[in-house]
């Protein structure tokens, strides 16, 4: 269960239009290692999840995830807002408007739509923890190459806000990998799958 | 900054506070440092966040309705710019 609170986790002012920048910046949304394949690869993950500590953490991490969701769209619909026509085409935005207009909708930069399997769940709790870290990684990696791609300062510290978010989620991740490891059965050596038997 | 954005900024970060304390205890349940200050951070979130919509309104639908109108549905939403939306030019 969900309750929808009225703000964002981190504020969100942009001043100055830039498609240019909307453009990378919605690979966060809708992209291979965007916030919305995120949160639903961690909620989805749970069910097969037999430690409570880590339940709750992918249930936690999850939930913040939506929250990010709700940035990056915030900043892809603050940074195309009150944009001419021309500003639309000297920018490249034209072949995201032709489509979409200036909605909010989740593709990659290179304009490949949503794909549900970037949600990457294994039923396996090694696997999957594995895959966790791996995709934090990825979107850290994908936040230092926005900041490499933009200039305005009210981006940036928004885009840096998240990048410190997925350094922290991996490190709960690392520790929640370490919890199953330590509860596996001392006769399951190998780290079978412990959740299938 | 104004004193709207000013008292909703403090509370989003003791709010947040709370949050990765939350997250830290998830995988150390029994650390004492942290789980008191998560309930400080907590019960600072919870005074922030009521005076916050005291002043200014909703920020979850229980506290959504004055005695005579639903004041949940009144802007901004947290995506907009305090000056609203305009058509983009066609």
């Amino acid at each position: 269960m969900w309750v929808y609170e009225k703000r964002l986790q981190f504020p969100i002012n942009i001043k100055n239009p830039d498609a240019r920048a909307a453009s990378v910046i919605i690979s966060q949304l809708g992209g291979p290692d965007g916030e919305l394949g995120a949160s639903m690869r961690y909620l989805n993950q749970r069910y097969t999840m037999p430690y409570n500590s880590v339940k709750a953490a992918l249930t936690d991490i999850g939930s913040e995830e939506l929250n990010h969701l709700e940035m990056v769209g915030t900043l892809v619909h603050q940074l195309t807002r009150n944009l001419t026509i021309e500003e639309i085409k000297e920018a490249g935005y034209d072949k995201y408007f032709v489509d979409h207009t200036v909605g909010v909708y989740p593709t990659a930069a290179s304009g490949y739509p949503f794909s549900a399997s970037e949600f990457a769940v294994k039923g396996d709790p090694i696997t999957d923890l594995h895959e966790d870290m791996a995709a934090e990684q990825k979107a850290r990696t994908t936040y230092d190459n926005i900041l490499r791609l933009v200039d305005d300062p009210d981006v940036k510290e928004v885009i840096r806000f998240l990048r410190a978010r997925e350094v922290v989620h991996y490190q709960r991740f690392g520790e929640s990998l370490q919890i199953v490891i330590d509860n596996l059965n001392q006769k399951n050596f190998y780290a079978f799958n412990p959740s299938f038997r | 900054m104004n004193d709207r954005e000013q008292l909703l900024r403090e509370y989003g970060e003791t709010a947040f506070a709370a949050f990765d304390i939350m997250l830290f205890l998830d995988t150390h349940p029994f650390n004492s440092e942290a789980l008191m200050a998560h309930a400080h951070y907590c019960r600072a979130a919870a005074a922030l966040k009521n005076e916050y919509e005291m002043k200014y309104g909703p920020l979850t639908a229980c506290s959504g309705a004055t005695a005579n109108s639903w004041e949940w549905v009144e802007g901004p939403w947290p995506w907009e710019k305090k000056e609203g939306s305009r058509r983009v030019g066609l």
